[in-house]
């Protein structure tokens, strides 16, 4: 999934840096001899009665503009519906742009990331996760005419992929794999890999399953998804590492709103299949 | 064709938003940059040196940095503004600082001549500023200024990098979820009215004002 | 009482020493013209009567009221700003570079001042401008913008401008040095309308037979000195000093 890491990192180094004494406002999670503050995220919510979720308005299926309306629609929207009036509180919706969702979370211009967010490690240091609610795999989409059958015919191949994504770590795992490609090529984001597909330029793309599947209802003829894939990975909702007791409530209700089936009729309403975790 | 028509409601509310944050760019800006200029050609060393730092750090550093530092920045420091106040705030000091070194160009190109003829008539300072030299630095200085206008316009899609949904990020938005070019045509075809008109009015103001060879 | 007394004067640029100690009286109605090579230090001590050059030392009067006089340090010491400006509307000037304003017409270029520093009305301008237009010929161009006139009829714009301040001196700084030849001879003929006025003028120039026909008295400078001073006629065509006629047959002969 989408993640540009590096270039957040890099963004709070220098905010850091030039604004002088805000490194210290920085939360550090493996420090807590400090005195501790009351943590009021959840009155806070309950209190302004709704949370403000942010998410990349151009990431069809988990979260986008609805063609003619402009509405914001998607399985992450939803999702994120069903949850809040389990909570008793409203959803707020904030585009904002995946290289900046750490300094919007950490400015409190946001509550949480809801996008199709990938749980890895390195996230896990800069904001605290919910239970996974979806299982995603990584998938090799290549044009209808190539002969790729499984991995080891990427062997010297372009493979397109997007910045910063999930997809890449995914690949670099499988180190066998990843040693035998020809050239990793970076796209600014997933359409634009998939659209270098098309003309080419590229012999296969890593992407996530809901992408791949949605682009692929879009242009049938255009795309195949071969059976061999990168791996799973898991999608949960960022919140700020210090907002536990809202993260408590959060994953209360998500809790409730898979074991009542909700969460599967969405995905089944998105996703054709039910997906969730 | 009717797919262009589909994009139309949400291109056009774009639209409405970078021309917002242009107009009010450029309104507070003209101005802010000829005190700008005044400031900077001042004797007063303080105030002269605090405007040449002034256009090196505005100048001198990406209008993208900018936006962050507004609005994430002041965030951090305890100064929450929301985001389309961030983006003016952000374009009119980015801007300001081009506009004052325009107009000090302009003001320091006007004749000495010029303020000698004002000075044996018995104009004031102030008069010969308003009547003699800066209706002639406005002259001179259209070119350049019509450049960072056009610019300006083509600016303001650089405010999607704090979220907010102007012309050329809704034509994004629409080309991931329908998998298209189309709208990427489309807001090129609006870029290209929005800056066709600033052209002509500025060719229209210099026709207008051509009082040199 | 002299319209305008210069006692002593002296300035400099940085080291260069231009005015040595200057003096001049100009009586109600006098012609003056001020000749010399360039260098001579004559432009700038016309520029010193008006202010566009401060002076280092010595005293200027205007219709004996002071503008500069020497403080008790021996430097110069001007009177308010507010003063200043007032002694120099009793002062006409006429550059050599016209210095019209560009993006004023030629109507608009007279009535300009009239109206900001004399508070004139509209009507009132307008109806100096006009006269003043009639007198140096223009009436036709009173529309036009200076880019759209010769040298020629710049500086005749230039003229009327200064006219229209009624100023008690005219003075002129090589009012045909940047002229065409044959451009020079409109522009001469408005001054000697003038001097036959009886206006109180000074008139810094290189053109010789203009002087003799116009100036009452002719000063000669050199190195920022006055090396000779007379009538017209006894300064160009008998001058005394060598330096006055090596000058004189060097310009002549350039001729």
């Amino acid at each position: 999934m989408k993640k540009k890491i590096a270039i957040m990192l890099v963004l709070c180094l220098s905010l850091g840096v030039f604004m002088m004494g805000c490194g210290n406002s920085e939360p550090e999670p493996n420090d807590v001899k400090e005195p501790v503050v009351e943590d009021t995220s959840w009155l806070d919510i309950k209190e302004k009665g709704y949370f403000v979720m942010g998410l990349d308005d151009a990431f069809p299926p988990m979260g986008y503009r609805e063609q003619g309306t402009d509405d914001i629609i998607g399985f992450d929207i939803d999702l994120a519906n069903a949850v809040a009036k389990e909570m008793g509180v409203e959803v707020k919706f904030q585009p904002v742009i995946w290289d900046t969702i750490i300094e919007e979370l950490n400015g409190k211009n946001i509550d949480l990331i809801w996008n199709g967010l990938t749980i890895t490690d390195v996230r896990k240091k800069a904001m605290a996760f919910t239970d996974p609610y979806i299982e995603d795999k990584q998938l090799i989409v290549i044009q209808p005419s190539s002969d790729i059958a499984d991995k080891t015919d990427l062997a010297g191949k372009i493979i397109g992929i997007q910045a910063g994504s999930s997809a890449i770590e995914a690949v670099e795992r499988d180190a066998k794999t990843y040693e035998s490609i020809g050239e990793l090529v970076e796209f600014g984001s997933n359409d634009e890999a998939l659209l270098d597909l098309t003309t080419g330029r590229v012999d296969a793309v890593v992407v996530d399953e809901v992408v791949g599947r949605y682009y692929k209802g879009k242009k049938p003829d255009d795309y195949k998804i071969i059976a061999d894939h990168f791996g799973t990975e898991e999608f949960g909702v960022g919140l700020r590492l210090e907002d536990k007791a809202f993260l408590a409530e959060l994953q209360k209700a998500l809790k409730a709103v898979k074991a009542d089936g909700t969460a599967s009729e969405i995905s089944i309403k998105w996703f054709g299949v039910d997906i969730t975790k | 064709m009717e797919y262009v028509l589909i994009l139309m409601p949400s291109m056009l509310k774009g639209t409405s938003v970078t021309l917002q944050l242009f107009f009010l760019t450029l309104i507070i800006t003209l101005p802010l940059g000829v005190i700008l200029a005044l400031a900077r050609l001042t004797k007063f060393k303080p105030l002269n040196l605090f405007m040449q730092l002034y256009v090196w750090v505005f100048r001198g550093t990406p209008l993208l940095l900018q936006l962050f530092f507004v609005y994430f920045g002041l965030g951090i420091l305890g100064l929450k503004i929301d985001r389309f106040s961030a983006a003016v705030l952000a374009f009119v000091l980015n801007y300001a600082a081009y506009y004052a070194e325009i107009f000090r160009a302009g003001i320091q190109s006007i004749d000495r001549g010029q303020y000698e003829a004002a000075d044996v008539l018995g104009l004031t300072r102030v008069q010969t500023m308003t009547k003699i030299v800066l209706p002639q630095v406005f002259r001179r200085v259209l070119p350049p200024v019509s450049n960072e206008v056009i610019n300006l316009i083509k600016d303001t899609a650089l405010v999607y990098a704090i979220g907010m949904s102007e012309l050329l990020r809704v034509a994004k938005t629409a080309a991931v979820r329908d998998f298209s070019f189309i709208p990427f045509l489309v807001a090129a075809v609006f870029y290209l009215a929005m800056t066709g008109v600033v052209q002509q009015f500025f060719k229209w103001l210099e026709a207008k004002t051509n009082f040199y060879r | 009482m002299y319209i305008l007394q210069a006692n002593d004067i002296h300035k400099s640029f940085h080291r260069l020493h231009v005015l040595k100690g200057v003096s001049l009286q100009v009586k109600t109605g006098e012609v003056i013209a001020i000749i010399g090579p360039s260098g001579s230090g004559k432009s700038t001590f016309l520029r010193c009567f008006n202010r566009l050059e401060t002076i280092d030392s010595g005293l200027i009067e205007i219709q004996g009221e002071l503008m500069v006089e020497n403080g008790p340090d021996g430097k110069a010491k001007y009177k308010a700003e507010a003063d200043i400006r007032r002694l120099r509307r009793k002062m006409g000037m006429v550059f050599q570079n016209f210095n019209l304003f560009p993006h004023k017409n030629v109507m608009q270029n007279v009535m300009l001042a009239p109206m900001l520093v004399e508070d004139n009305g509209v009507k009132e301008a307008e109806e100096k401008a006009r006269v003043l237009l009639d007198k140096v010929g223009l009436a036709d161009k009173r529309e036009n913008f200076p880019f759209e006139l010769s040298g020629g009829q710049q500086q005749r714009v230039a003229i009327a401008r200064a006219l229209a301040m009624d100023p008690d001196i005219m003075c002129f700084d090589e009012p045909t040095s940047a002229l065409d030849p044959e451009l020079t001879g409109e522009v001469l003929r408005v001054i000697k309308d003038l001097a036959i006025e009886r206006r109180t003028m000074i008139v810094v120039t290189h053109e010789i037979g203009f002087a003799r026909e116009v100036a009452d008295r002719v000063l000669f400078m050199d190195e920022g000195l006055i090396v000779e001073e007379g009538k017209a006629e006894e300064v160009l065509i008998n001058p005394r000093h060598e330096r006055t006629e090596a000058f004189l047959s060097t310009v002549l002969m350039a001729r």
